[in-house]
C-alpha cells in the first residue's frame, strides 16, 4: 500500500523502499508509469500519512478504513475540477470528507440503543433556595426590637 | 421517589416504616441489657423478639407513630445532653487545675500582665487537648464495650434494597485527572455489581471545571468509561458552564435537576471509593431510621506513597477508628457532615440545606467554603439527625502527598472555618452545632494561641534576665522574700500534657494489640516502631504547621483571600525550589528564635528546641516528606503499614492495578492534557464533544462572526495563539469546532505540526 505506484519508479539515490515488496500496483491515473518529481512525491505521501491517520483517527475497522483511504486518494488525484493532477494535502482530505458524506458516516456518536448519544438523564426540575436570613445577630437583634416595639 | 414529608420541620416516617411499626416491631423506651444479654438497641425499631409492647393493630394513626419516632429521639438527645455535660466537666475542671499549676509556677517578677497572658493561653490550649483526649478515652470505652445501642447501622434488618429506593453518586470534579476519577468510579461500580446492586444506583460526574482541556478530557474518559463497562445510562457526566458557589452550588444544580428522582444520594470526592457493600448498609440504615438526614461514614486513607502521606494513613487507621467512636459517643445525632463519603436523604437537604450567601466580601463574606458543617446545622435544625457511622468500613480517600498540599488545602479551610463565626449566631442551629462551629474554629485558632504561647513564654525568659528580683516587695525586711521554684510541680504539669497528648496513642496501640489487630500493622513491634516514627515525624511538623495555621488565621482576619485551587492529588514529590519558596520565612524565623534563645537562655532552648529545629530544618523536611522513595523505602522496611496494605479490599485492588496499566496506544501524540487540541484534531473526539455540546442555540451573526475570527486565528498561528476562553467558545459551538477541524486537517505539514498532526 504504502508504494504501491512502486512499478517503474526510481528510488531517490539514499533513501529506503517505501513498501515491502509484492505490494499490488494501484489501478487508475496515479499509478501510469510516470516518474514524479520529488516535491510531488513528498506531497503524495505526505497525503497519504494525513488519509490514513485520519481514518484510523476516526476508530474505524481496519480494512473500510484502509479502503476509504484509498478511494480518496484516488478520487483526489482524479479530480479533474481541482486541475491539478498533483496528490496534495487538502485534496485527499477534501475527497475523504465527500467519501464519508456518500457513505453516511456522521460525524455524531450514537447511543448503544442507536439514538442521539447524551450524557445525562431527563431533566426533573424542583427548586432549591436559601431560606431566610438568620444568621445575623444584628439583625437578630434588630427584628426582635421591631417585634417588642410592634 | 423521595419520601412524602409534611410542610412542618420534623422526621415524618415513610410508609414502609408505617407497617414496620404497625405490625408490633417498636419499643419506645430502651431495655436494659441483662447479664450476657446484648440489650435491643434504643435506635432501631424491628425486633419483635425484644419488644415489651403488645403487637400494634394495623389502624394505628400517624400521630401515634410521630409521637414515638419523636420519643427515640428524646432518648439520644438526653443522652447526649448528659454525655456533652460530662465532657465539659471533664475539659474544663482539669483545665483550671493545671492553668493554676501553671501560674503558680511562673516567676512573679516577670510581670503579672504576662503571666496572665501566659496562664489564659496555656488553659485554652489544655482545654483544647483536652478534648481529643477525652474523645479517645470515650471511644476506647466504646470499643471495649463491643456494643453501642447508638451505633446507626447495627442492628438494622438484612434485608434487600427496597424497589423504588435509588441513590445518586455523586463524583463533583474540578480540574481533577479526569482518568483516576473514572477508575476510581469503575471500582465502585464493578463493587456494585458484585452484590447486584447496580440497579439501585445511579453514578454522576459533576463538573465545574473551566478548562477547556479537562472538559474534553473529562468527556472522553467518561465515553471511555461507559464503553468498556456498558453502563450507558448508569453512569452520567455534566459540565455546568459556570461554577458559582463551587462544590456547594455543584451539588444543588444536581439536585435543582435531577434530585426528585433520587431518595438519597452519597456525595464522593474525587479521590474516594466506596464499596458496593458498605453503600447498601448506608441505604438500609437510612431506611430503617427515617429521621436521619445524613449519615457519614469515616473515610480510611488510602493508597499513600509519599513519606508524610504514609505516615497519615498509619495514623489514620491506627488511632482513627478509636477518635472517631469517641466522637460518635458525644455527638449522637448532631454530628458533622464531612463533606464527603456520606449519604443524605435528598428531599429534606433541598428543602433546607440550600447555603445562604453572606454578606459583605471575601474572606468572612460572601460564598460560604466549607459548606459541609453548615449543611449539617441546617439538617439537623429542620430535625433531621446527622450521624457518623464509625463502625463502617468501606470508605476510603487519599491523603495529601506533600506537606505544601496539605497546607494549601489547609488554607482553604482555615477560611471557611472562620466564616462559620458568622454563623454562629444563627437561629435554629443547635447549641451542639454552634459548639462545633467554635471547634473548627478552634482547629485553625488554637495554632495562633500556641504560637502566641510560645512567644509569650520566651519574651518572659528574656524579661527574667532583664528583670532585677525584688527580693523585698513590700519593703525593708529583716526576711527577704525568695522566688519559690517547684520542680515537682512543673514536672507534673508537663507529664499531664504530655499524657493528654501521648496517652491515646499508647491507648490505641494497646487496644490493637489485645484485639489481635496488630498482624495487619506488621506485627507488634513493627507498630510500636511506625507508632514512634509518626511521633517523631509529627513533632518535627508541628511547629511548621503551627506557623503557617497562624499565618493562614491572620490573613483571613486581616481580609486575605483564598482561591478554590485544585489539590495536587498525584505523587510529584516537592522539589527544592518550591520548599525554599513556601518556607524560607520559617526557616529564617527558627533559626533566628533558636540562636537568640540559645544565648540568652540554654536551659529554656532545651524547651523550645523541638518547635526551633522543626522550624529550621522545615524547607528539606518539606521535601524528603514528600518523596514516594523513602514512603516505599519505610514501607519496604514493614514500617507504617497498614491494613489495607497487608490485605487490600477488592476495590482498591482493582482500582491500582487498572491504574497501574498503560493506556492505550493512540497514534495521535496528544497527551490528554491537551484536549482542546485532542478535540480539534483527533475524529473520534471531535465526533464525541461535538455530539455532547450540540445545542439547538442558534448564535447571533455577531457571535458567528467573532468565532469565524477565532478558527482564523486559531489555524494561522496555532492553538497556542488562543485564551482559555476563546478555546472555550470554539468548544461550545459545534458548528465552530467542525470549521477548526476541517480547516487543520487540510494544513500543509508545517503548519499542521502545531496542532500534532504529522
Amino acid at each position: 500500500m504504502d508504494n504501491a505506484c512502486r512499478g517503474g519508479h526510481e528510488h531517490p539515490e539514499g533513501s529506503r523502499p517505501l513498501a515491502p515488496q509484492g505490494d499490488p500496483p494501484l489501478q487508475g491515473k496515479a499509478c501510469e508509469p510516470k516518474a514524479l518529481c520529488r516535491d510531488d512525491k513528498t506531497l503524495a505521501l505526505r497525503a497519504r500519512d494525513r488519509v490514513l491517520l485520519y481514518t484510523r483517527g476516526m476508530g474505524l475497522d481496519p480494512l473500510p478504513g484502509v479502503e476509504l483511504a484509498l478511494e480518496s486518494l484516488r478520487r483526489a488525484v482524479g479530480d479533474e475540477e481541482r486541475g491539478s493532477p498533483v496528490l496534495d494535502v487538502a485534496g485527499a482530505m477534501q475527497a475523504l470528507r465527500a467519501i464519508l458524506e456518500e457513505h453516511g458516516i456522521s460525524p455524531e456518536v450514537e447511543a448503544p440503543d442507536g439514538g442521539r448519544l447524551v450524557s445525562s438523564p431527563p431533566l426533573n426540575r424542583s427548586r432549591m433556595v436559601p431560606g431566610p436570613d438568620t444568621w445575623s445577630l444584628r439583625a437578630r437583634i434588630r427584628r426582635r426590637f421591631r417585634r417588642d416595639k410592634a | 421517589m423521595a419520601d412524602n414529608r409534611s410542610t412542618a420541620p420534623g422526621p415524618v416516617p415513610s410508609a414502609g416504616r408505617t407497617e414496620r411499626v404497625a405490625s408490633g416491631a417498636a419499643s419506645s423506651t430502651p431495655t436494659p441489657s441483662g447479664a450476657g444479654e446484648k440489650s435491643r438497641p434504643a435506635f432501631t425499631s424491628d425486633h419483635p423478639e425484644a419488644d415489651p409492647l403488645p403487637p400494634e393493630r394495623p389502624r394505628i394513626g400517624r400521630s401515634k407513630i410521630i409521637r414515638r419516632d419523636m420519643i427515640r429521639q428524646k432518648i439520644w438527645e438526653k443522652a447526649g445532653a448528659r454525655r456533652r455535660l460530662l465532657l465539659l466537666l471533664l475539659i474544663i475542671l482539669p483545665s483550671l487545675l493545671a492553668s493554676h499549676v501553671m501560674y503558680s509556677l511562673l516567676p512573679a517578677r516577670t510581670g503579672l500582665s504576662l503571666n496572665l497572658i501566659s496562664t489564659a493561653l496555656f488553659g485554652l490550649l489544655f482545654s483544647w487537648i483536652s478534648v481529643g483526649f477525652w474523645s479517645s478515652v470515650a471511644g476506647v470505652m466504646v470499643m471495649l464495650r463491643h456494643y453501642d445501642r447508638f451505633a446507626v447501622t447495627l442492628g438494622v434488618p438484612e434485608a434487600s434494597i427496597p424497589e423504588g429506593v435509588r441513590t445518586a453518586l455523586l463524583f463533583p470534579v474540578y480540574h481533577e485527572d479526569a482518568r483516576t476519577v473514572c477508575e476510581g468510579i469503575r471500582a465502585v461500580l464493578q463493587s456494585l455489581r458484585d452484590k447486584n446492586l447496580e440497579s439501585f444506583f445511579d453514578i454522576f460526574i459533576l463538573s465545574d471545571s473551566t478548562k477547556p482541556d479537562a472538559w474534553v478530557a473529562e468527556e472522553e474518559a467518561w465515553y471511555a468509561l461507559c464503553l468498556e463497562e456498558n453502563c450507558f445510562g448508569r453512569v452520567f457526566y455534566r459540565r455546568r458552564r459556570s461554577n458559582l458557589k463551587r462544590k456547594s452550588g455543584n451539588i444543588a444544580d444536581f439536585c435543582r435537576r435531577w434530585g426528585a428522582d433520587y431518595r438519597y444520594m452519597t456525595v464522593f470526592d474525587a479521590d474516594s471509593v466506596m464499596s458496593g457493600e458498605t453503600l447498601r448498609r448506608m441505604v438500609l440504615a437510612m431506611e430503617a431510621h427515617p429521621e436521619i438526614g445524613i449519615l457519614q461514614s469515616p473515610p480510611k486513607a488510602v493508597n499513600s506513597r509519599s513519606l508524610i502521606a504514609r505516615v497519615q494513613q498509619f495514623a489514620n487507621h491506627l488511632y482513627g477508628p478509636i477518635f472517631a467512636a469517641g466522637v460518635h459517643y458525644w455527638q449522637l445525632g448532631d454530628a458533622q457532615y464531612w463533606g464527603h463519603n456520606a449519604i443524605i436523604r435528598v428531599e429534606p437537604f433541598m428543602r433546607y440545606c440550600q447555603l445562604p450567601k453572606l454578606p459583605g466580601s471575601a474572606p468572612l463574606g460572601g460564598e460560604i467554603l466549607s459548606h459541609d458543617f453548615v449543611e449539617s446545622a441546617l439538617m439537623r435544625r429542620a430535625g433531621y439527625g446527622v450521624w457518623l457511622a464509625y463502625e463502617l468500613d468501606g470508605s476510603y480517600e487519599e491523603c495529601p502527598p506533600s506537606l505544601i498540599d496539605e497546607l494549601v488545602r489547609d488554607r482553604r479551610w482555615c477560611q471557611g472555618n472562620l466564616q462559620h463565626s458568622r454563623l454562629i449566631f444563627t437561629r435554629g442551629f443547635f447549641p451542639t452545632h454552634r459548639a462545633l462551629f467554635i471547634n473548627g474554629i478552634m482547629s485553625y485558632g488554637s495554632a495562633l494561641l500556641w504560637f502566641f504561647f510560645l512567644l509569650s513564654s520566651s519574651a518572659q525568659v528574656i524579661a527574667e534576665l532583664f528583670v532585677v528580683p525584688d527580693y523585698f516587695p513590700t519593703g525593708p525586711s529583716l526576711f527577704p522574700d525568695w522566688p519559690k521554684y517547684f520542680p515537682s510541680w512543673a514536672l507534673a504539669l508537663l507529664g499531664g500534657t504530655a499524657s493528654l497528648l501521648f496517652f491515646p496513642k499508647v491507648m490505641a496501640l494497646i487496644l490493637v494489640t489485645c484485639k489481635g489487630g496488630s498482624r495487619a500493622f506488621g506485627g507488634v513491634i513493627r507498630m510500636t516502631l511506625s507508632a514512634f516514627g509518626e511521633v517523631v515525624v509529627s513533632t518535627f511538623l508541628a511547629p511548621v504547621r503551627m506557623l503557617f495555621h497562624s499565618f493562614f488565621v491572620i490573613s483571613t482576619i486581616l481580609g486575605r483571600t483564598v482561591g478554590w485551587n485544585a489539590q495536587n492529588r498525584g505523587d510529584q514529590g516537592t522539589s527544592w525550589g518550591d520548599a525554599t519558596r513556601f518556607h524560607w520565612w520559617g526557616t529564617l524565623l527558627g533559626l533566628v528564635w533558636g540562636l537568640v534563645m540559645y544565648r540568652l537562655n540554654p536551659g529554656f532552648f532545651l524547651w523550645l528546641s523541638p518547635i526551633v529545629v522543626g522550624l529550621a530544618v522545615s524547607i528539606p523536611l518539606s521535601v524528603w516528606t514528600s518523596r514516594v522513595s523513602l514512603g516505599e523505602g519505610a514501607r519496604a522496611l514493614g514500617l507504617f503499614i497498614t491494613p489495607v496494605d497487608t490485605n487490600p479490599p477488592l476495590e482498591l485492588q482493582r482500582l491500582n492495578s487498572r491504574l497501574a496499566a498503560p493506556e492505550p496506544f493512540c497514534p495521535f501524540l496528544l497527551p490528554r492534557e491537551q484536549g482542546f487540541v485532542r478535540a480539534a484534531v483527533i475524529p473520534r473526539v471531535f465526533a464525541l464533544h461535538s455530539t455532547l455540546a450540540a445545542t439547538k442555540r442558534r448564535n447571533s451573526p455577531r457571535k458567528d462572526q467573532r468565532l469565524a475570527l477565532l478558527v482564523e486565528k486559531a489555524v494561522s498561528q496555532g492553538p497556542d495563539a488562543l485564551s482559555p476562553v476563546e478555546k472555550t467558545a470554539i468548544l461550545s459551538d459545534p458548528a465552530t469546532l467542525g470549521r477548526l477541524h476541517r480547516q487543520v486537517w487540510e494544513l500543509p505539514p508545517d503548519k499542521a505540526a502545531a496542532w500534532g498532526i504529522r
